[in-house]
């Protein structure tokens, strides 16, 4: 094995790697607002959990680009500029485009992710939603250009992956915020005395979805 | 219910991720070549043999390189 066949494997093995890990961002980034592993932990430990897997996803991620640029029949087809403007190259323009484009996107809901406190809330609110994007060409860019995705090993996994994270997806789109007083409602205990459901920080109207307030609703 | 904590939630998201990276190192090394991958060059889909254009000269020499099936 030379050391081109290497590096492309790496690159494949590391690829694949973070696309798991981004898997697992966005399922635990889906599960704060959805309670969907409310049953497992609490919000607290999934938010940590959450900011967390970007140690994992950003440094497969990167290594994933590396070990492309390392192997000489990629560097023969491909300039650099073409890993950071989508669309552009001579070989594989759609796929590898759309592998550019999400890495663009991944880069900026990253970057405004650190600067969190320095954004406005609804500013940011917008810019992190464009991470479900960036999943969705991840994806998109594995299924047209990925080595491995023609497997029935690789893609049985992978597809049901997917799936689950797109009902989740379009679970937290239709039904908005599950609050936590509202899990507390489905799991029937009571809530605690005289406690308000806590405010928005930016001051803005209840979340759509809001299953206190329709519980609240309910009662009256 | 406190839940599972999160270094146990952190724990797990990372041996995950290495589970997935290993058995992709695992899948991945015993198919280095895939005939089906999207984006290799173009071949013949029954010979294997490249597709070459009118102005290309075949050689009876022994091949030097070899592509992602070869």
């Amino acid at each position: 094995m030379n050391i081109d066949t290497f590096m492309w494997i790496l690159a494949r093995v590391s690829g694949l790697g973070a696309t798991a890990a981004l898997g697992i961002s966005l399922l635990t980034g889906l599960a704060l607002r959805s309670a969907v592993l409310d049953w497992l932990a609490t919000n607290r430990a999934v938010r940590a959990t959450h900011e967390f897997t970007a140690l994992l996803w950003i440094p497969l991620g990167l290594f994933h680009v590396v070990f492309l640029l390392l192997d000489s029949n990629v560097r023969n087809m491909l300039r650099p500029v073409d890993f950071v403007v989508p669309f552009q190259a001579g070989f594989g323009a759609l796929p590898l485009g759309l592998g550019t484009l999400s890495l663009d996107l991944i880069v900026v809901v990253a970057v405004t992710g650190w600067l969190r406190r320095r954004i406005h809330a609804a500013a940011w609110r917008w810019i992190h939603r464009l991470s479900y994007v960036a999943c969705a060409l991840v994806f998109l860019h594995a299924l047209l250009g990925g080595s491995d995705f023609s497997s029935p090993q690789v893609s049985a996994i992978t597809w049901s992956a997917a799936a689950v994270l797109l009902v989740l997806s379009l679970a937290r789109v239709a039904w908005g915020r599950l609050s936590a007083g509202d899990s507390r409602e489905l799991r029937q205990e009571p809530e605690p005395a005289g406690r308000a459901p806590a405010p928005r920080r930016d001051g803005g109207a209840p979340p759509r979805g809001d299953y206190t307030a329709r519980a609240s609703e309910r009662r009256r | 219910m406190r839940g599972v904590p999160a270094w146990a939630l952190k724990g797990g998201a990372v041996c995950l991720t290495v589970l997935a990276t290993w058995a992709s190192a695992g899948y991945i090394g015993g198919h280095v070549k895939d005939r089906s991958a999207p984006l290799r060059p173009s071949l013949h889909p029954e010979t294997g043999q490249v597709t070459l254009g009118p102005a290309v000269r075949t050689t009876t020499s022994a091949p030097v390189t070899e592509s992602n099936i070869s």
